[in-house]
Order: structure tokens, then C-alpha cells, then sequence
């Protein structure tokens, strides 16, 4: 086992967004978190990152909890948040040697690491030498991301890793998800790319209105691939959708 | 250490890295003006010392001098724009809450603006036999506890404290020592002797860890919380108000500064008969709407820029833009003279015309000259005016505070209102022409404020 999550709550005001949830997610899943706008995706990553705290609930990671040893939880956790906070003063390179010393990575480990993987991502380096504030969303994404993998963590949890990436780097990502993933790793991800959850996800949990309304595997969702994923998810999630809403006033 | 140290050269780097030769100019203009205050300070401290000229001794001149420091670090937060506080080391890292804390804290201070203060108070000892090494210390513990006030403000205005945890309690605790502290023996009253220093000292480690405590307390950011409104008829400049948290708090945090300026002087007036304002003529900034005109027109496009750009896409007609750029003003605007002509109103019946003048003239001023700024130097404000970083247009900063403060020339003299004219007329001239060139600026406006990729 490697996420354990048990009674999960989380309410902001009167709106609960999470409800007694649980959740075990082991190693050697890419476990893909899908559901509507707003639902509480980011919550519920937010709360394993403990970037918020549930008002009910324990989590788990690998066998330790935030509450006993938070810095060994982290040490092993790589994530990119839903608003990836870069520091905008430092350039690319800096950040991620600056995030290689907050691991406490050995410098010629770390320098190994950041080259390997600006390499991988970015195929125009001199701007890595130039100030995060003037760089792409897409550009941001990557230093993330790069910044979530470099210490090789046995979990890994990405925020909307795919918005806002050019189709190469979102083809990269998947090259690199699929490869990262093995038996001693759990990687969590919550998307709305689609088509790029197909690629990657070996188990899906869909949440809605503060539960997990599936929880499972991709085979099982997409009923051995008689679905794709957005058919499954549609028929999940709005059953009853009305197609023919009166839109008659954009046709003419 | 590591982590400290690389963050640091970092930061420094950072500052230097973009338009070089204007940040290097700026710093020099900092220090130049840090050795012209530095030299005014001590030609006072002389004046004080030889007795005479200026009623205030030394010991005074210092209090105000060290008073001025207090209030410069922590308004520089808030004025002209909010400046969010700095998340170095987010949370998913691990590292030790106090290691982020100290990381922090040592890293906010690595900054041309407090290298620009500690030039002012290091040239001022040089030049100031009265301004002794402990008296040089003794500011420098006050420049800390403005920067800690600074943040702990910054904390409420960005985290969701919880009240009832045992670390809000412990910050409490601290906070009260602090405060215990300083009612007997105020931080910025100046003193020679090094037992004071050391009181100071600890008054500060309790402050430093009350901040700590907080910041425990406080670790979740403030989510946003939009009041929806069914009815069509409220009006949306009142709902931009009210649904921006932060604009509204730092609105109403420059007009209760405002109104306990007014307070003073209203109470000084009941009490003497006199006017604060008569004697300290930098006070009457504050009465003249520019807390209100700082905070719409440095904020306004970095909070509605949204607005500007839908206004643009659905019409693209100047005056659209003129009206959105109008609306955030009203409510703020309506608050502020509310509070000012109260003021006249019941305590200041003697310069009532002259109020009531500079604050219509204010309005037609500075709101033409706003609406310049934001066409031709438009910023996407994310910083102040004395933060480096800041990306405030300072050329309009600086000629808006010039202008603002041409207002104030019939003070000298009554027949110096006839300026008033002359200033309203010249910008409204130049937004007209401005306003012709709009069709070309508009694109730029775009590019700066929404950074257009590659």
C-alpha cells in the first residue's frame, strides 16, 4: 500500500466538498482523478499535499501520516499544484537547483538530474537562463514539473499536468509518466485531458458531489475498452443529459 | 544554510538580471536620496543640539527619525499597491517549519530597499556625532520589527488563521509580551544605554516569535468568496468592490489610516483649537482623495484587467474603456468623500473651501491623468512603488504625486488656486489626445497585460 486515505472530509463554509472519503491507492498505479469543474479534485490532492487541512479524516503515505513525520512524508512526495508557484525572481535554472537543495540532493546528483531533464523538455535552453515571470504558462508547467520529479519520489501527484503544454510536451509527459511508473511507485494525477488520461492511467476514481462515485480500474471502466474513457465518464456523470436543450437561437 | 545562502545570491541576481542599467540607476538614485535624508537628519540633530532654531532635542529628532522608519517599511506594503507576501519555500518541501520561517524572513530582507535603509541609517552615523552605535543598532531592531509587523499583517490579509489552534494561542502569548514590552519601553525612543538594547532585543524575539507562531496558525491561503447577487439593478462597480477580498481590504485598510489621521486632528482641534494638519503640512496628503487614486489606478489593471479585456473584445470603443476603467473608482471614491466632507463638516470649518476646492480639483486631476497612465504605461501591478520588483509605472507614480501635490501651493498663497485651472485643463488636453491614439495603445495595453506567447 502506499496512499492510504481513510474518512476524508472537507467542508468550505456550508459547501462540503469532500465527504468521509476513502481512497487506497498502491504502488504501481497511476491512479487518474477525473470529475466536473469544481467537484474538489484539487481539494482532495491538496489535502494528501497538506497544503489544506480536512476536517476529518487521516492520510497516509507509505506508512507515515503528516501528523508524525511530516519532513519524511514530503521527502518522499513530488507534486505539481493546480496554480504551480514558481518563484518568479529566479530563472528556470536556478529554481530547480534551488528545489534540488530543499531535497538535499548532492550538487553533482542534482546537476545530472536538471540537465537530464531540461534536456528532455526543453529543446530551447537559453531560456532557462532567463527570469520564470517572463516565461510561457506552458514553460511553467515544465519547470513544475521538473521540479516535482527531480528527487526521484516514490509518489508523485500532478495537478493538471497537461493544460497549457504544446502537444510535443504533453506527449513528452506521457513518455515520461509511463516510464516513471513501476512496482515501488504511485503516481496521482488529476485531469481533464482525456485523451491523455487514456494514455497513462491504469485506475480512475471519479468524484462527485464529495464522493468517489467509481473507483477501479481503467479496464473496468471502460468495460475492457468497449468505452473509451469520455464515453464512460459522460454516461457516469450525466446519464440523463438532455442534448436537445433549446439552443435553436444559435442555429439561425 | 545551503538553501538560505543560495536563495539569497539568488534573489540579488534576480534584481539585477532584467533592465540592468535602470535597476543599477535606481539603486544609485536610492542611495543618493539615502545621503541627502541621512544628511537632513544630522543638520536637524545639529540644530537640536545647539538649541535655538528648532524646538525638538535630539532625543526627538531621533524618535521621529526612528518613527518614519516604522511607518515607511510598513505602508510600503500597502502603499500604492498590496505586496503579497513572499512564499520562498512552499509547503510540499521538506523542511522544517522554522528552517522555511528563518529562510523566509532573512530572504524578504535581501532587498535593494532595505539596502537603500541600512545606507541611510549607517551614513547618518557617520555623520551625526548624536547618533551614537547603540542609537544605530537600536534602529536597526526597529527596521526589523516594521518588516515582522509588515508580515504579520500580510498574514491576516492572506491566510485563513485559525483562532482556536493551540499555535494562535502561543502567538498570543508572545505578541502580549511584545506589546508588554514596548508600553514600558518603546522600541523607537532613542537610548544610550545597552541594557535598553538588550530589552529591545528580546522584545523583538518575542514578536519574531509570536510572527512564527502565526504563521503556523495561518497556514492555509484565504479562498476567495464571491457574493452572487440575483438582482440585475445592484451596481456592478459596489459587486467589483465587494467581491475582490483583497482590494476591498486594502481599500478600507487606506481609509482607516485616513480616518484616524482625520481623527487626530479632529480630536488635537476639540482639545487646543488647533489643527495638526497647520502645523504638519505633509498631513494634508491624506485628506485629498489620494489613498483612493493610489489604490484604483496601481491596482485597477492588475485586479480588473479582466474587465478592460472583455469591455475591449465586446466593443473596443474608448469610451468603454473610459467606463470601466471609472467603475472600481465610484464605491471606493464615495466612501473616501463621505469621510473627508464629514470631517469639514463638523471640525474644520476654517479651511473648509480649501478642502472642498483641492479635492474636486484632486478628482479632475488625477483621474484624467489615471486614465493616461493606464493607456500609455500599463502595468500589471504586482508590487510597490519602493519595492524593485514592483511593476508600477514610476514615471506616473511620480507624476501624479507632483501634480497631487500642486494642489496644495494655495496654502501659500490664495491666488495660486488660479493653478488649478491651468492643471485640470492641461489633463484633460492630454487625455484627449491620448484618447485619439487610443486604437494604437490598445494593443500594447494588451500585450503588457496579458503576456502575449511566442
Amino acid at each position: 500500500m502506499s496512499i492510504e486515505i481513510s474518512g476524508l472530509s472537507k467542508a468550505f463554509g456550508k459547501k462540503h466538498v469532500l465527504k468521509d472519503l476513502d481512497v487506497t491507492i498502491d504502488t504501481g498505479q497511476c491512479y487518474c482523478l477525473l470529475g466536473k469543474n469544481g467537484v474538489g479534485k484539487s481539494t482532495f490532492l491538496n489535502c494528501i499535499l497538506d497544503l489544506i487541512q480536512p476536517d476529518a479524516g487521516t492520510i497516509s503515505l507509505f506508512d507515515k501520516t503528516y501528523m508524525l513525520d511530516p519532513i519524511a512524508v514530503k521527502q518522499n512526495l513530488g507534486a505539481l499544484c493546480e496554480d504551480n508557484p514558481l518563484i518568479e525572481e529566479f530563472t528556470g535554472l536556478e529554481y530547480l537547483n534551488f528545489v534540488s537543495r530543499l531535497y538535499r540532493l548532492a550538487p553533482e546528483e542534482a546537476a545530472q538530474r536538471i540537465a537530464s531533464l531540461t534536456n528532455y523538455f526543453f529543446t530551447d535552453r537559453e531560456s532557462l537562463h532567463k527570469n520564470i515571470a517572463g516565461y510561457s504558462t506552458g514553460m511553467k508547467k515544465k519547470v513544475g514539473i521538473a521540479a516535482a520529479i527531480l528527487h526521484k519520489p516514490q509518489a508523485l501527484i500532478l495537478d493538471e499536468p497537461f493544460t497549457g503544454l504544446d502537444p510535443i510536451a504533453a506527449q513528452l509527459l506521457v513518455n515520461l509518466i509511463r516510464s516513471y511508473r513501476n512496482a515501488n511507485r504511485v503516481i496521482l494525477i488529476s485531469s481533464h485531458d482525456l485523451n491523455y488520461v487514456e494514455k497513462v492511467a491504469t485506475h480512475i476514481g471519479v468524484l462527485n458531489d464529495g464522493q468517489l462515485m467509481y473507483n477501479g480500474s481503467v479496464q473496468e471502466f471502460t468495460m475492457n475498452g468497449a468505452n473509451l474513457i469520455d464515453q464512460a465518464l459522460f454516461q457516469l456523470l450525466l446519464p440523463h443529459h438532455n442534448a436537445e436543450t433549446n439552443m435553436d437561437w444559435m442555429l439561425t | 544554510m545551503d538553501v538560505l545562502i543560495f536563495s539569497c545570491r539568488a534573489r540579488v541576481a534576480g534584481f539585477f538580471r532584467q533592465k540592468k542599467e535602470l535597476r543599477v540607476l535606481l539603486l544609485a538614485v536610492g542611495i543618493v536620496l539615502a545621503g541627502v535624508y541621512s544628511w537632513l537628519f544630522s543638520y536637524l540633530l545639529k540644530l537640536a543640539h545647539d538649541g535655538g532654531t528648532i524646538t525638538q532635542s535630539p532625543g526627538q529628532v531621533l524618535e521621529y527619525a526612528n518613527l518614519l522608519l516604522l511607518a515607511v517599511i510598513i505602508l510600503k506594503g500597502f502603499f500604492p499597491a498590496y505586496v503579497p507576501k513572499a512564499e520562498v519555500i512552499q509547503r510540499i518541501y521538506p523542511i522544517r517549519p522554522l528552517q522555511k520561517f528563518w529562510t523566509e524572513l532573512i530572504v524578504e530582507l535581501v532587498s535593494p530597499f532595505y539596502f537603500i535603509v541600512l545606507n541611510f541609517l549607517f551614513l547618518l552615523f557617520l555623520m551625526a556625532p548624536e547618533y551614537t552605535l547603540a542609537h544605530l543598532l537600536q534602529s536597526v531592531l526597529v527596521l526589523l520589527t516594521a518588516h515582522v509587523t509588515l508580515r504579520t499583517l500580510q498574514v491576516f490579509v492572506e491566510r485563513k488563521v485559525r483562532w482556536h489552534h493551540s499555535y494562535f494561542y502561543m502567538a498570543a502569548v508572545m505578541a502580549a509580551s511584545f506589546v508588554a514590552l514596548q508600553a514600558r519601553v518603546p522600541m523607537f525612543r532613542p537610548s544610550s544605554e545597552w541594557l535598553l538594547l538588550v530589552v529591545h532585543m528580546a522584545a523583538l524575539g518575542f514578536f519574531i516569535t509570536a510572527n512564527y507562531f502565526l504563521e503556523r496558525a495561518a497556514n492555509e491561503p484565504r479562498r476567495k468568496v464571491v457574493s452572487y447577487s440575483s438582482t440585475a439593478r445592484r451596481s456592478l462597480s459596489w459587486r467589483l468592490f465587494k467581491n475582490h477580498q483583497l482590494a476591498k481590504q486594502m481599500l478600507l485598510f487606506g481609509l482607516v489610516f485616513k480616518a484616524i489621521i482625520l481623527a487626530l486632528d479632529a480630536t488635537a482641534y476639540m482639545r487646543k483649537g488647533e489643527h495638526i494638519f497647520d502645523q504638519i503640512l505633509s498631513l494634508w496628503m491624506f485628506v485629498g482623495p489620494l489613498v483612493v487614486f493610489s489604490y484604483v489606478f496601481n491596482n485597477v489593471w492588475g485586479f480588473y484587467r479582466n474587465l478592460w479585456l472583455t469591455i475591449e473584445r465586446s466593443s473596443g470603443s474608448y469610451k468603454d474603456f473610459i467606463k470601466a476603467s471609472l467603475m472600481p473608482l465610484r464605491v471606493p471614491l464615495l466612501m473616501d468623500a463621505v469621510l473627508t466632507f464629514l470631517y469639514v463638516t463638523f471640525f474644520n470649518h476654517e479651511s473648509a473651501l480649501f478642502i472642498v476646492l483641492m479635492y474636486i480639483a484632486a478628482i479632475l486631476l488625477l483621474t484624467p491623468i489615471g486614465i493616461i497612465a493606464s493607456i500609455v504605461s500599463p502595468k500589471a501591478v504586482k508590487g510597490g512603488i519602493f519595492s524593485f520588483s514592483a511593476k508600477t509605472s514610476y514615471l506616473y507614480s511620480f507624476i501624479s504625486i507632483a501634480l497631487f501635490s500642486m494642489l496644495f501651493l494655495p496654502r501659500i498663497h490664495p491666488l495660486l488656486y488660479l493653478l488649478y485651472p491651468l492643471l485640470i485643463g492641461g489633463a484633460l488636453f492630454a487625455l484627449v489626445a491620448v484618447l485619439k491614439e487610443y486604437p494604437t495603445y490598445k494593443h500594447k495595453l494588451f500585450e503588457a497585460l496579458y503576456k502575449v506567447e511566442a
